[in-house]
This record gives C-alpha cells, sequence and structure tokens, in this order.
C-alpha cells in the first residue's frame, strides 16, 4: 500500500481494562467514517455473567456470547469477523495508554518502537499490556500491515516543568520517571478542537476547562490554545478527582501509614483503585446514577455525592484560576453527558469566575451533539458533548502514515 | 525543635502541630490527661508531634511551678464540614481517623480576625509549610491541608500532594515505610528540587536562577489552591496572603496579585511575626489564670 494514499480502511482498537473496542474507518479527502464497529464486553472477566463481543455493520448488528479470556483472544474474534465479512484493513491504529517520556506524539510501530514497547508496562501495568497483546496479535495476524501507536499521556506531553514537576528527591524522580503525565488526552484533543468549532472561534484563541467524567477514570484539564497546561490526573490515573472505585487524591502520609501497618502493597492498590472512590463512600454503588438515586434517603449516598461534585468543583476552580480567566467549560465521557445534576452541582458557586448554568437547557442537553447550557450572558459558555477517542486514533494515523510517506 | 513561647505570666506554650481530634480546642492546660493525649499524637504523626512531646516533658520538670500550654494548631479546623474533611476512602478505613486536620490555624483564625466586616475569606499562610484555607465567619471550611503535613502544597522539604501511587512505587522497589516517611518529610519539597534548605521567605526573595523552578511550582499551586478555595467558599469577600519576613513589593507576591486580578476580589497582604500571631493568644491565656488556675 502507498503511504501517501489518503483513501484507505482504518481499524482502530481501543482497549478497556475489561473491554476492547474497535472501528473500522474508511478514510478519504473529505475525512473519516466509520463502516463497522463493535465491542468485546467482561473481557478476562469470570463473573457469572457471560462475557460478549457485538458489531454493527451497515444497518445490521450482531451480539455473539461465548468465553473471552484476554484481549489477544478477542483481538482474534474482531479480525475473525472483519475478514469473514471481507471487509478491507489497510491500516490498524492502537490506543497506547501510557507513553512515558520517550512517546509524546503519535508513532508509526517500527521494529525498534515495538521492542521498547514492553519498558512502558510498569507505567500502565492493566492497560499497556492489554495493548502490546493487541498489536501482536495484529502482527500475526496481518504482517506487513502499517501499524500505529496514539498515547493518552502526548496531550499532555508539553506541560511546563513547573506543572508537571512532584517535588520530591531529584533521585528519585529521575530512577523512577516520576512526574505528571496526565491522561485522557484523545478525549481533550476531541472535544477541545469540536468545542472550538461549535463555538465558530479559533482554538488557539481560547481558554477551557474540560471535565472527561468517565464511569471508569475521570480527569480535568487546563486547556489554553489547544494545549494542555495542567491537569488532574498524574504519574498513574490514580490520582485528581474522585472517581467510580479510586480515591483520586490522598495525602501521602495515609498510604505511608498503611504500609507501617503492614499492609502490602498490593492490598494497598486494590485499596485505592478498586475500593475506594464512589464505591467506598457509598458503600453499595460504584455507579453515580445509583448513588443519586438513594441520594435522598441515604447518608452515605449523600455524603459520596457531595464529596464527588465539591472536589470536581474545587478543581475546576484552581484551574480557572490557573489560566486567569476561561472561556469554556466542557463536560464530556459518560458521567459528564448523562448526568445534568453532576453538572449543576459542579457549577454552583463558579458564579465568580463567570459560571452560570441555565438549569433548563442542562435538563435537556443532547447525549449526540454539542449542546450549549450556559445562561444567556454567561462570561463562560458551559458545553455538554460526547467524545470520540476512536475517530482521533484514526486522524492521528492518517496523519503518521501521511508523514511517514512524505517524511 | 518544638515552637515554645515564654509569655509574661510566666506560663510556657508550646505550639502543637497536629493534634486532630484529641485536641479540638486551640489551648489546652498540660496534664496528665494531655500528657496522654500528646503521647497518642506522636505515635500517630511521629515526625511532626515527638519533638513537642519530648521537649514538654523536660520543660515540665525543669520548670514545675510554672504553667505549661499546649497550642494546637488543627483545632481550627476540628469541625470542618465532612464533605470537606473527608477522603475517598471505604467505611473502615475512615473509621481509623483518615481525615483533612488542616495545618497551621493559629495563623489562619488571626488572619480571619483582621477582617471582620469579610464573611468569607481565602487565607493564604506563605511560611515553611505554605497552604490556604477557606473561611466563613471566622470558621474554617475548607483547607489544603491533610491527614499528615505531606498534603496539599509543597513545603520547604515536604513533597505535598503526589501521586498515591508513587509511595507504592517506591515501596515495591524495596524502600521501607520509615525511610519514604522520612524522605517525603525531611528530603522533598523546595529542597527536594533545589538540593538544598532554605526558608520559603528567602526562597521566595531570591532571584538565583537554580531556584526559579522552585519559585515557579509554588506560584503554580498556590494559584490553584486559591482557586480551589474560592470554588468551595461560592467566592470570597477577600483573599488575605500571610507571611513573615516577605516584603509586599516582592516579585512573587506581585505575580501571584496578577494572577488573581481576573477574579477583582481584594487581596490584601498581611505581613507579621509568628511570635506576635502566637502571643495575641496570651490574654485567652491571662483570662484562664485568673479565673481558673492559680
Amino acid at each position: 500500500m502507498d503511504y501517501a494514499d489518503t483513501n484507505m480502511n482504518i481499524l482502530v482498537f481501543n482497549c478497556g481494562s475489561s473491554s476492547q473496542n474497535y472501528k473500522l474507518y474508511q478514510a478519504s479527502e473529505s475525512g473519516v467514517e466509520v463502516l463497522c464497529k463493535g465491542k468485546a464486553h467482561r473481557v478476562g472477566v469470570v463473573s457469572k455473567e457471560p462475557s460478549f463481543i457485538e458489531h454493527d455493520w451497515d444497518g445490521h448488528s450482531e451480539r455473539l456470547e461465548l468465553p473471552i479470556p484476554n484481549h489477544a483472544v478477542a483481538a482474534g474474534l474482531i479480525l475473525d469477523f472483519l475478514q469473514a465479512k471481507d471487509f478491507v484493513i489497510d491500516a490498524v491504529g492502537h490506543r497506547f495508554v501510557h507513553g512515558g517520556s520517550t512517546y509524546q506524539r503519535s508513532t508509526l510501530i517500527t521494529p525498534r518502537v515495538h521492542a521498547s514497547l514492553p519498558s512502558l508496562n510498569p507505567l500502565a501495568p492493566i492497560h499497556n499490556p492489554n495493548s502490546l497483546s493487541v498489536i501482536d496479535v495484529c502482527r500475526e495476524r496481518l504482517p506487513g500491515l502499517p501499524e500505529t501507536l496514539t498515547f493518552d499521556t502526548a496531550f499532555h506531553a508539553n506541560m511546563l516543568e513547573s506543572a508537571y514537576t512532584y517535588a520530591l528527591p531529584a533521585e528519585w524522580r529521575e530512577r523512577f520517571g516520576l512526574r505528571k503525565y496526565g491522561f485522557h488526552g484523545l478525549s481533550y484533543q476531541y472535544v477541545t478542537r469540536k468545542a472550538a468549532d461549535f463555538l465558530q472561534r479559533p482554538l488557539e484563541s481560547l481558554r477551557m476547562v474540560a471535565c472527561h467524567l468517565g464511569t471508569g477514570g475521570s480527569s480535568v484539564a487546563a486547556i489554553q490554545g489547544g494545549k494542555s497546561v495542567d491537569t488532574s490526573m498524574g504519574y498513574s490515573p490514580l490520582p485528581g478527582l474522585m472517581m467510580s472505585t479510586r480515591s483520586g487524591d490522598l495525602d501521602a502520609g495515609i498510604v505511608v501509614e498503611l504500609l507501617k501497618q503492614g499492609m502490602t502493597c498490593k492490598a494497598i492498590s486494590d485499596l485505592l483503585n478498586k475500593r475506594s472512590g464512589l464505591l467506598g463512600v457509598s458503600g453499595f454503588s460504584s455507579d453515580i446514577r445509583d448513588i443519586l438515586a438513594a441520594a435522598a434517603k441515604d447518608e452515605n449516598a449523600r455524603l459520596a455525592i457531595d464529596l464527588y461534585t465539591q472536589r470536581l468543583r474545587k478543581t475546576i476552580g484552581s484551574f480557572i484560576t490557573l489560566l486567569g480567566g476561561i472561556d469554556v467549560l466542557l463536560f464530556t465521557d459518560d458521567i459528564g453527558l448523562q448526568n445534568p445534576s453532576v453538572r449543576r452541582l459542579a457549577c454552583q458557586g463558579l458564579g465568580w469566575a463567570g459560571v452560570e448554568l441555565d438549569e433548563a437547557k442542562n435538563e435537556s442537553a443532547a447525549l449526540d451533539g454539542v449542546s450549549d447550557v450556559s445562561r444567556a450572558g454567561s462570561a463562560v459558555r458551559i458545553l455538554v458533548l460526547p467524545t470520540d477517542e476512536e475517530r482521533v486514533i484514526a486522524e492521528e494515523t492518517l496523519r503518521v502514515l501521511t508523514e511517514a510517506a512524505y517524511g | 525543635m518544638a515552637e515554645v513561647y515564654e509569655l509574661n505570666n510566666g506560663a510556657v506554650v508550646f505550639i502543637l502541630p497536629r493534634g486532630g481530634e484529641l485536641f479540638p480546642q486551640v489551648l489546652t492546660r498540660v496534664d496528665d490527661n494531655a500528657l496522654t493525649r500528646l503521647e497518642q499524637c506522636a505515635k500517630r504523626w511521629p515526625l511532626e508531634n515527638s519533638e513537642v512531646l519530648v521537649e514538654l516533658k523536660a520543660s515540665i520538670d525543669q520548670n514545675p511551678g510554672k504553667a505549661h500550654w499546649l497550642a494546637c494548631d488543627t483545632a481550627f479546623f476540628v469541625n470542618l464540614p465532612l464533605a470537606t474533611s473527608t477522603y475517598a476512602l471505604p467505611g473502615d478505613m475512615r473509621a481509623q481517623g483518615f481525615r483533612k486536620f488542616g495545618v497551621n490555624g493559629i495563623h489562619h483564625q488571626w488572619a480571619a480576625e483582621q477582617f471582620p466586616a469579610a464573611e468569607r475569606i481565602v487565607s493564604v499562610c506563605l511560611n515553611d509549610a505554605p497552604n490556604a484555607a477557606a473561611i466563613v465567619n471566622r470558621e474554617a471550611v475548607d483547607t489544603t491541608g491533610g491527614y499528615s503535613l505531606l498534603d496539599g502544597l509543597p513545603g520547604r522539604s515536604t513533597c505535598g500532594s503526589i501521586d498515591p501511587s508513587i509511595i507504592l512505587v517506591l515501596a515495591e522497589a524495596g524502600y521501607s515505610a520509615e525511610k519514604i516517611e522520612t524522605a517525603l518529610h525531611q528530603e522533598s519539597g523546595y529542597q527536594g528540587l533545589t538540593g538544598s534548605s532554605v526558608p520559603i521567605n528567602e526562597l521566595l526573595s531570591g532571584s538565583d536562577p537554580a531556584t526559579s523552578l522552585a519559585r515557579e511550582i509554588l506560584l503554580h499551586e498556590l494559584v490553584k489552591a486559591i482557586g480551589a478555595m474560592l470554588a468551595s467558599l461560592g467566592g470570597a469577600e477577600r483573599i488575605v496572603i500571610g507571611s513573615e519576613g516577605i516584603e509586599e513589593n516582592n516579585k512573587f507576591i506581585g505575580s501571584l496579585r496578577s494572577h488573581l486580578a481576573f477574579t477583582g476580589i481584594p487581596v490584601s497582604f498581611l505581613n507579621e511575626e509568628r511570635e506576635t500571631i502566637v502571643r495575641s493568644i496570651h490574654k485567652k491565656i491571662d483570662i484562664e489564670l485568673t479565673n481558673h488556675v492559680i
């Protein structure tokens, strides 16, 4: 295949911790369009509920229950399906969560790049190995096909040293690569451009705070002229906002005390990543919809909502002062898109920064497009929109291949 | 060295950095019960409180006739609302007493008293453990300070808020909990960034390029902390920056002011000696001495 040809089909793989999304795009001069998409659910999860895989293409859909023990198997099933349906694949783009300091932009997978990937596994011990196993399946099944990597961390790679440096001894920072990396970069890249298009203003002129509130992970980013200035996640996706099962920010002294009490690293990691956050505080659910529904009568549910929205509001406030005021406040991903009450509580008390929500517009925000939910006259435009990480991967793949062709 | 003041009436006041729920009032006359509680606090926060315990006991032995008092620097924050004091941990962990207790309560209480007309204040304490507090009608409602002295902004040698995963990376690499604890308290912060231990007021008054990253980080974190406190309060009538030994025309203070200008909220600068602030509670001790003790 000629890399310079912009007419091509790009298969995008987006590995979650227990899911595997894919989309096959047809790229042309006019942009990228989805030909087929699907998702493998409960990958590697042992539960009463069965694993299944679903595909949607050209008005058809298919759902198949079967064991999916790992991401490599999921990728194999997806390739089987696409080949059985005679879809042509010209290139593959992979989401790779953590590029460390090594990868600050999307890249073609050369033998040298491929050899370097295992060294990044410790930075994202769940996501990176999953993606690597999918890459290996593609290399075996589709030999010679160009593959690219697009990193969640790359969007934040140009943060200033004052934003990414932890105040730790230099020896530890250097030896372990300890710095703030930040995540959800593909999502931020997508929603900031989409918002600028919607407002018909150049991205370069806008100061934005973007809230990516997902059912798994959530973060906030301060973005100036389309570039990340700071973000709430850190070296790992644990710190920052309170999340479904992650604690978010936590005093280092508490972690040290748990170690001194004899808890193992594994037990502490499970506590902070899997048993804390909304689940830990509510005591009954990691799903914010359940907790919102119970808040009127359950004290722990109320505390969970108060904590979640208070920390979100404070993070937004901290990034507003950092940017010296903002033009746009964005909410995206499942929680950000589907829960008007989370947005209402997050925006409460931000009037000093010109953030004024229109409650009626907020309640009726669309799930499939951009909605402006700010009050007429609000200095800050509050936008709600779905994200599309796979589209960014497809566009990045096209860009990387075009650059590879023309040097 | 513990922070100790001897007052004109002969009373000796030890500042207790962390008292948690065991010292809910600012001033406590030292008796056996108070010493027992202090021992518990020293066990819980050894690097913050151990010196106070040792030096207080020595002082009582040497000066048995003098009244000894503890002035607790977290008492101002003991009644924080649950939504700001709680870490997002499961109930069994919260039941262990892990919550935010704040820092420099004595300073913030004093700073709020200087502006009795302001309902909502963001108070910044720019000392060796820089931090911010949100205050409504002279009562604390939020703080950047945490359970230990490590949370919040980086300090002279404390790490500030870091990704908790980092502690696990270090532990898995073989460092003991005690080594990590000591390094995060005594070898991190601006010392970890610059390689030398310099008081914050000197760091902020200096212009050495070798320490500019440390100043930039403090400015970055301080601007964010003030924004977080403003969001917590829903706005404020005044932002109060308190320091000891930093001039108001300092370049750093100028940068801080210009970052906040867009809010339109007046920024006041207080430059006061710590001793004067601590002595402002002197009168309260005098009253108690007259009424109850002697």
